[in-house]
């Protein structure tokens, strides 16, 4: 099947570009242009994926609609664990409250 | 670019500014409590609903208790050192051991009646279903301290049952 990517291992192909011959002069800054974009090819896959991310953020952002509701979402999410993690420390603090009182009342309790 | 990083940390301000502002609101009584003199008199007035009179008298029953509390704390230390004292020198159940043992049982049930009708005054000065609540509360955490153990027996019996079917 023709996928239509060229073909690496084509000894036609590698003959005909051994034949060709390039004439008139190369735009300025070609060769640098050409090793900076084998060297983007190459770069790792997360310094990739840091650069889609930034891209789709920096793209989504801009959209009022989005920067809405990642401000809500925050907002929200915020209070959330600000209510919970209250609440977790207000339960601690009243149970710690219930034992100080007892060991205060209870003298056997007092001397452990 | 500028915008996209501007929108980024007002959200970052925003959720910062949400979570702090909702636990120190959330949290403010319990900093006042922890804050006075006494907190566990105040937790008392919290959780049985005291009002401003009844916390009055609790307080006062409260202060005027604590003395004899700490006398009996001086009095238990000082048992159980020669109790352990007696124990150290021997390995037989001597007349002195047993003799220190009825007076460490004996001062525990003077404790016991001391605390008992401590709880009943302040029971009596809350409204009665709250004392009724604080009495029940109170017995279960000092004179039923081997909950624990009531828990084991507990928990062996419904192995036992689990087992059986």
């Amino acid at each position: 099947m023709n996928t239509g990517k060229p073909d690496n291992n084509d000894e036609a192909l590698r003959q005909v570009l051994q034949r060709w011959e390039v004439k008139g002069p190369l735009p300025a800054g070609f060769s640098s242009e050409v090793w900076r974009r084998i060297e983007r090819t190459q770069r790792p896959q997360d310094q990739t994926a840091i650069h889609w991310l930034t891209n789709l953020l920096d793209h989504a952002l801009i959209k009022p609609s989005v920067a809405l509701t990642y401000l809500m979402a925050l907002l929200v999410g915020g209070s959330v664990l600000g209510w919970f993690q209250a609440q977790r420390d207000k339960s601690q603090t009243h149970e710690l409250l219930g034992q100080r009182y007892v060991q205060r009342i209870d003298p056997y309790q007092r001397t452990r | 670019m500028i915008r996209s990083i501007t929108v980024l940390a007002a959200g970052l301000v925003v959720g910062v500014g949400a979570y702090l502002g909702l636990y120190f609101a959330g949290t403010s009584s319990r900093r006042e409590m922890l804050h006075s003199q006494t907190p566990e008199l105040l937790w008392l007035k919290n959780e049985f609903n005291l009002s401003d009179a009844e916390f009055e008298r609790v307080s006062r029953l409260h202060d005027g208790y604590l003395p004899q509390c700490t006398q009996m704390c001086a009095r238990i230390a000082a048992k159980d050192a020669e109790l352990k004292a007696l124990l150290s020198q021997t390995n037989v159940l001597t007349a002195e051991i047993e003799a220190k043992l009825t007076e460490a049982s004996q001062l525990r049930l003077e404790c016991q009646k001391n605390m008992l009708k401590h709880f009943y005054e302040v029971s009596r000065t809350m409204k009665p279903d709250q004392g009724k609540r604080y009495l029940a509360w109170v017995q279960e955490k000092t004179f039923l301290p081997d909950h624990g153990m009531a828990g084991e027996q507990e928990a062996g019996q419904v192995h036992e049952h689990a087992a059986e079917r």
